[in-house]
């Protein structure tokens, strides 16, 4: 396993790892039980994370009661339950997929989010606070616009008072730094 | 040094203007919190934590403890007036509360709730007061070897105890023990799994993970199942039950905070479980069985006494010991840890004045939650009518904010956005995120002291410690039972009906 603990091997390790993740949850997808897919997610991402981890381990110093026994044994034990979970799965013995429910909204205020944490970087925090605030109450169908304006604007106000001001927290200004 | 003497260096940490006014804030925002469906306790402390920085650590444990104690009062007000319960253990509330409010009694739900919640809180405080102090003197003798084993307890009770699957819950408290383990080897100095990046280092701090898993993915769960439609709140009545209403009630509060008190010493167990077994006994000992369901005010109260008893209950080892109790006390652990405080037994020696502090404003909060809940409700109503159109992205805002103003690091609100993440797909497939944030919470713990046990006398120390090999066997015990009972549960319903999510 050493050789899959650092470098190339390690890459070819998470490769391997990666297609049989895709592949074990491909196969519930395109089986008769694919009512299980999503359920096989979160265990098959874990063993293969695990197993990744487990590779990583033999980098570590060999000694009794070292830095690799704890992660190995949780490690062992995720393998384990993981694999019970998946096997429950491929008999029918556990729930079946919640129903899907706004995947595209919930995708959408996800990507908004993301963005919102690069804004805050370039914008600084408080135009993207403002700016975050308001195309996400605009998307949750809230379209006041005074009361809109209010809450964004009060809300900048606040974090700048409370967290600026009085906890002094440095929070990123971005480009507005340079024209203070 | 006594009992009296420690209390009068507790009361003298909360007189003053300054701790009242910070235990009345608590108290206000534990209630919008704990009123306002999908924020549950854990996730009003964890937003609330970053407002906590920069005061003393008494003063913030305060505010956050105040917080705790009213949000389990909280999530009783939409409970009866719209039959959404604001926080998990408000379920039972909203059983007998709302077909009091559908009958016109919506005061007499309230004003139950309240005065039951203030009872069961207090009692909750003074069983905390009586166990934790002796506890956290006999664990002064604790070994290595025992402490590794009371947190794998810990983390055993919360699986087996775990609403839904177990072996979910399980994979939940793997994955948290397994977060833990990224960073400094914190007894070699080894990187551990940080892949040369160094910001992985410290590993992943814990307040954003916990806003992240909280907060967050309340939010995105939120987005998935977004249909626009607010909640409506009609007006309401005020009048509070007579005073002999309330001595019919006096013996379901008391034996409901009692038990709620007992339930939450357990780690796991919690207030919902809490609320269900009081009333579940209850109804037994009620000379008004069929009255439950149907707006009975000895429900009420024996729900709401219990789930905020179990707040005292579940302080108990946390403060003790050093093991949270619930998903709650697990972001109260994490507020001591940014503090520079560790809960158990030292606690009580190093730092009497935050332990009788803490006991102190409990007290104390207590009775202004009762002032504030007479005078407040309608007030409360007003502000938990916010539109979520508005509410869920200052939820976002706070959660940002919170996750940067723990270090001033961009990782963390990375971080964080990618535990809220994590959190959504654990709760869209029936996996617990609290399991996650104790397996944070106690990886560190329970590494340590096994490492530290072997290393000192090898690994036989675990059969030769007495209490280390009791608790380890109670702990296989409460791994095992549970699937044990799952799997003889399958075989019996095989026949019948399938049922799944039973293992």
């Amino acid at each position: 396993m050493e050789y899959f603990s650092e470098g190339n091997g390690l890459v070819l390790w998470l490769i391997l790892l990666l297609l049989a993740s895709c592949g074990t949850i491909a196969a519930f997808r395109f089986s008769k039980r694919r009512a299980f897919t999503g359920q096989t997610i979160i265990p098959t991402v874990m063993i293969a994370f695990s197993l990744l981890l487990w590779a990583v381990t033999y980098s570590f110093p060999g000694e009794e009661a070292g830095p690799a026994i704890v992660p190995r044994l949780w490690i062992f034990w995720s393998v384990l339950l993981g694999g019970a979970l998946l096997l429950f799965c491929f008999t029918g013995k556990i729930d079946k997929d919640p129903k899907s429910g706004r995947l595209g909204f919930l995708v959408l205020g996800i990507i908004l989010t993301v963005a919102y944490y690069f804004a805050i970087e370039i914008l600084g925090y408080f135009i993207s606070s403002f700016l975050f605030l308001a195309v996400l109450m605009y998307m949750l169908s809230y379209r006041k616009p005074l009361i809109v304006f209010l809450v964004c604007s009060g809300w900048v106000l606040f974090s700048y008072v409370i967290f600026y001001k009085l906890l002094y927290i440095q929070l990123p200004l971005g480009f507005i730094e340079n024209f203070i | 040094m006594d009992l009296a003497d420690s209390f009068a260096i507790g009361f003298s940490v909360i007189l003053g203007w300054k701790p009242i006014l910070i235990i009345i804030a608590g108290v206000i925002v534990g209630i919008l919190a704990g009123a306002m469906p999908g924020l549950s306790p854990s996730t009003a402390v964890a937003l609330l934590v970053p407002f906590s920085y920069t005061m003393s650590p008494a003063l913030a444990l305060i505010l956050l403890t105040s917080i705790y104690i009213a949000s389990n009062y909280g999530g009783s007000i939409t409970a009866v007036l719209i039959n959404t319960p604001g926080t998990p253990s408000a379920a039972v509330t909203a059983m007998d509360g709302y077909p009091l409010t559908q009958q016109g009694m919506a005061g007499k739900g309230l004003g139950t709730a309240l005065v039951a919640s203030t009872i069961g809180g207090a009692v909750g405080v003074v069983i905390l007061i009586l166990f934790a102090v002796p506890l956290a003197r006999v664990a002064l003798k604790f070994s290595p070897a025992d402490y590794f084993a009371l947190a794998l307890f810990g983390l055993a009770t919360v699986a087996s105890m775990s609403r839904g699957n177990v072996l979910k819950s399980m994979v939940a408290i793997l994955f948290g023990l397994i977060i833990k383990t990224i960073g400094i080897d914190p007894i070699s100095g080894v990187s551990r799994f940080t892949f040369d990046n160094d910001l992985l280092y410290d590993g992943f701090t814990l307040i954003p993970a916990l806003i992240g898993l909280f907060a967050v993915s309340v939010v995105f769960a939120k987005f998935e199942t977004w249909t626009g439609v607010g909640r409506t709140m009609d007006k309401i009545d005020n009048k509070l039950p007579s005073l002999a209403e309330f001595m019919k009630i006096k013996y379901t509060i008391l034996r409901s905070s009692i038990i709620g008190t007992i339930i939450g010493i357990f780690p796991g167990a919690g207030a919902t479980i809490a609320a269900f077994i009081s009333y579940d006994m209850s109804k037994r000992a009620s000379k008004e069985p069929e009255k439950f369901g149907h707006g009975s005010l000895e429900g009420v109260a024996a729900a709401e006494s219990a789930n905020s008893s179990s707040v005292g209950g579940a302080l108990v080892p946390l403060l003790a010991l050093g093991i949270p109790g619930s998903a709650t006390d697990a972001v109260l652990l994490g507020a001591f840890m940014l503090h520079d405080l560790v809960p158990g037994p030292m606690l009580f020696q190093n730092n009497p004045e935050i332990v009788y502090g803490i006991f102190s404003a409990l007290i104390v909060a207590n009775v202004i939650m009762l002032l504030l809940g007479l005078y407040g409700n309608r007030l409360f109503i007003k502000v938990v009518s916010v539109p979520e159109g508005v509410m869920y992205p200052l939820i976002l805002a706070i959660a940002i904010i919170g996750s940067f103003a723990v270090s001033g690091s961009m990782f963390d609100v990375a971080a964080c956005i990618g535990f809220g993440i994590v959190g959504w797909l654990f709760k869209r497939y029936g996996f617990p995120v609290a399991p996650i944030v104790l397996g944070i919470v106690l990886g560190k713990m329970v590494e340590e002291n096994f490492r530290r046990a072997v290393m000192m006398d090898g690994y036989g120390v675990f059969y030769r410690d007495k209490l280390a090999l009791i608790v380890l066997l109670v702990a296989l015990f409460s791994f095992i039972w549970p699937l044990y009972k799952s799997w003889r549960h399958h075989r019996a319903s095989k026949g019948g009906e399938k049922e799944p999510e039973t293992i």
